[in-house]
């Protein structure tokens, strides 16, 4: 990257600089998979998020302007903001993000999975294209206030462990994001979500569904077309106390107070012991 | 008791300290939703309130053991604990096969500052967290706090446990679920406090450990011991032929937290199993609330609070007048339809502390290892029920004898 040997930290604190108000949500446990300086990740210059609406326009400024004089041409905050939530395979959604730096948006990489296990090669791959866009956040690369792109690996739930096996898998809750409230007190008045396929994660829908009764809009671009009105439909069990039995089932909190997905294997069926 | 809320640190230090957290203590959720959750401030104890937290803890980890056993011996007693049905018989102490040896035992109470002294809720005796946060986010704040001192540090109080106990020979297996990044956190700060006392450890899931005539291997080695961070209850959900039992009868490999006993007095329920037991636990009686089956009282009174007898980190706790009304009425509905599963505690009042982000009521947890207290664990809630979205806090010991001017609140 430069001669600063780039470790977990100062990774970290590109991806999550005191000034911008979305570095909080940065989930710091895939910076502790970074490995080394890698270059930047092969592709990216191929990637273009058009799907993405532009977060700045550019303002005239004719003032004063003589016929012979261009107007004076300034590109300042759109009036209509929108954060993302990029929802694409592993190493896909963070090349992605790297991707709309250009576009204006400051990524926050929502990884929570580490690179141990069967499937521990999503996070080692994740790690990697964050470590080589590490240096496209230098301090001027986005101003303070750029919206945020979170960051998801549609396929945290994929895999299944066996006996034995190290479970990589994880999943979001609503606490995983900034409430509609503080999307609202910076400017975001919608959310566009970038997605693969033409369903929604189901743990996703609770998030979106949150915002979309707070009042923020939501719209949603399916296999990178242009963004589209997308209303979510109330997840089974939102916020209810069945949800929180199921999630006793299969998925659950942690027990030491965070949040995270735990999947038990599959119950008892025959072997000894 | 005297307990007061620091000054906060400038915002660039705060910052620091949160980056420092996340990579030097494994502090991997420093956010839940619009909160981050690590205070940039300390709380402060006097000498004396550190002491006396310490004999009550203590007090109180001595007659739980001693109950536990009791409980273990006694059918009608035990099934006031509705347990889960494939650990009604594993529990007893009369199930073939001998429980597993202690490798260490660990557990951390919450204390509640009251307008009647010090109250606490219930037993952290399975799976506490908070190792790292008592520790290492407390040795992180003491350089902002000149004259202060740290009170102690869970992990290396449990590292040392072990080694008295078993050597640096063998390796010690860190059983968690592995999905969970927060619980992994708890596993790296024993990590490395093994680590510093020459003891090799390897964080895994529980199904990862292999069994040989009752001696836990991983990846073919014989363990010398298993610290478990992996809840007792959710054991019985692992497939029968990873032997998951073996916690809980017939091990032979020393165990910390041993899932039997600990799920004994884990369970909200332990007070009325104590009664049914005949069991008088007099630290317990004077520091813990007043503990019914809900079909004893008159839960619409508004002078109990609702808690699931398995319940954890707050989940499902419905607090009177502070639990919104629908997610009340749904827990009323529960407890009713499963009385034996819920427990009705009396509402006690906490004293709420002004704190640099204004009023907030503490919450100081004291571990005890082995017997002895070995760190406190401070969380501050914005209502008087200190759950998931709590602050946490590191907690320092005033070594000064004269209270500091500033932000400082006399509770008593």
């Amino acid at each position: 990257m430069s001669s600063e040997e780039l470790t977990p930290e100062s990774a970290y604190a590109r991806w999550a600089p005191e000034a911008s108000p979305w570095s909080p949500w940065v989930k710091p446990v895939i910076f502790t998979e970074l490995r080394g300086d890698p270059p930047l990740p092969a592709g990216l210059d191929r990637v273009e998020p058009t799907w993405a609406p532009d977060p700045m326009v550019e303002r005239l400024d004719d003032d004063d302007a003589g016929y012979r004089d261009a107007p004076t041409r300034e590109r300042v905050a759109a009036r209509e903001r929108f954060a993302l939530v990029v929802d694409l395979p592993g190493r896909a959604s963070a090349v992605e993000g790297l991707a709309l730096i250009a576009r204006g948006y400051r990524p926050i990489p929502l990884y929570n999975g580490v690179a141990k296990g069967r499937m521990g090669y999503r996070a080692t791959d994740i790690a990697e294209a964050l470590a080589g866009g590490t240096r496209l956040l230098g301090p001027k690369a986005l101003p303070d206030d750029a919206p945020p792109a979170f960051l998801l690996d549609r396929e945290r739930m994929n895999g299944r462990p066996m006996p034995g096996e190290f479970d990589a898998r994880w999943m979001v809750f609503r606490q995983d994001f900034p409430s509609a409230t503080k999307l609202r007190a910076h400017g975001v008045r919608g959310v566009v979500v970038r997605s693969p396929e033409g369903a929604l994660a189901e743990d996703l829908t609770h998030v979106l569904f949150d915002w979309h009764r707070a009042g923020l809009g939501i719209q949603a671009s399916f296999r990178g077309e242009p963004p589209t009105a997308f209303e979510p439909q109330r997840p089974p069990a939102y916020r209810s106390l069945i949800r929180r039995a199921q999630v006793l089932m299969g998925l659950r909190r942690s027990a030491g107070g965070g949040f995270g997905g735990l999947i038990p294997l599959p119950s008892s069926g025959g072997g000894g012991g | 008791m005297v307990i007061t809320a620091g000054p906060s640190l400038a915002p660039e230090d705060a910052a620091r300290m949160r980056r420092r957290a996340i990579f030097e203590c494994h502090k991997y959720d420093p956010q839940s939703g619009d909160v981050s959750v690590l205070a940039p401030f300390a709380l402060r104890i006097d000498e004396a309130t550190r002491r006396d937290l310490t004999r009550r803890a203590e007090a109180l980890a001595r007659e739980m053991i001693t109950a536990e056993r009791a409980i273990a011996a006694d059918r009608r007693a035990r099934r006031e604990l509705a347990l889960p049905l494939p650990l009604r018989g594993l529990l007893s102490s009369r199930a073939p096969g001998a429980e597993p040896p202690t490798l260490a035992r660990y557990v951390r109470f919450d204390f509640h500052p009251t307008p009647d002294g010090w109250r606490i809720s219930e037993a952290n005796s399975d799976v506490p967290g908070g190792f790292g946060e008592a520790g290492g986010l407390a040795r992180l704040m003491l350089p902002h706090y000149p004259q202060h001192a740290v009170a102690g540090d869970p992990s290396d109080a449990l590292a040392r446990s072990i080694v008295d106990r078993i050597g640096a020979r063998r390796p010690v297996a860190l059983v968690y679920a592995t999905a969970f990044t927060d619980d992994r956190q708890v596993m790296l700060s024993i990590q490395d406090a093994l680590a510093a006392r020459g003891v090799e450890s390897v964080p895994c899931g529980p199904d990862a450990l292999t069994w040989t005539r009752g001696r836990a291997c991983l990846e073919g080695r014989e363990l010398g011991g298993v610290v478990r961070n992996y809840p007792a209850e959710w054991l019985p959900s692992l497939l029968w032929s990873t032997a998951w039992w073996r916690f809980y009868r017939g091990g032979r490999t020393p165990l910390a937290n041993p899932p039997g006993p600990a799920l004994i007095s884990q369970n909200k329920r332990f007070p009325i199993a104590c009664r049914r037991a005949g069991l008088d636990l007099p630290a317990w009686r004077e520091h813990l609330p007043e503990t019914r089956d809900p079909r004893e009282v008159d839960v619409h009174s508004g002078d109990w609070v609702l808690k699931p007898a398995l319940g954890r980190v707050g989940e499902d706790v419905g607090l009177p007048g502070v639990t919104p009304p629908r997610e009340w009425a749904s827990i009323v509905k529960s407890a009713a339809r499963s009385p034996e599963r819920w427990i009705a505690q009396r509402v006690f009042e906490t004293v709420a502390l002004e704190t640099p982000q204004g009023a907030m009521y503490p919450c100081v947890g004291v571990f005890v290892v082995d017997g002895r207290a070995a760190g406190l664990y401070g969380r501050l809630g914005r209502t008087p029920l200190v759950a998931g979205d709590a602050l946490e806090v590191a907690v320092l010991v005033d070594r000064a004898p004269v209270e500091r001017g500033g932000r400082v609140a006399r509770v008593v």
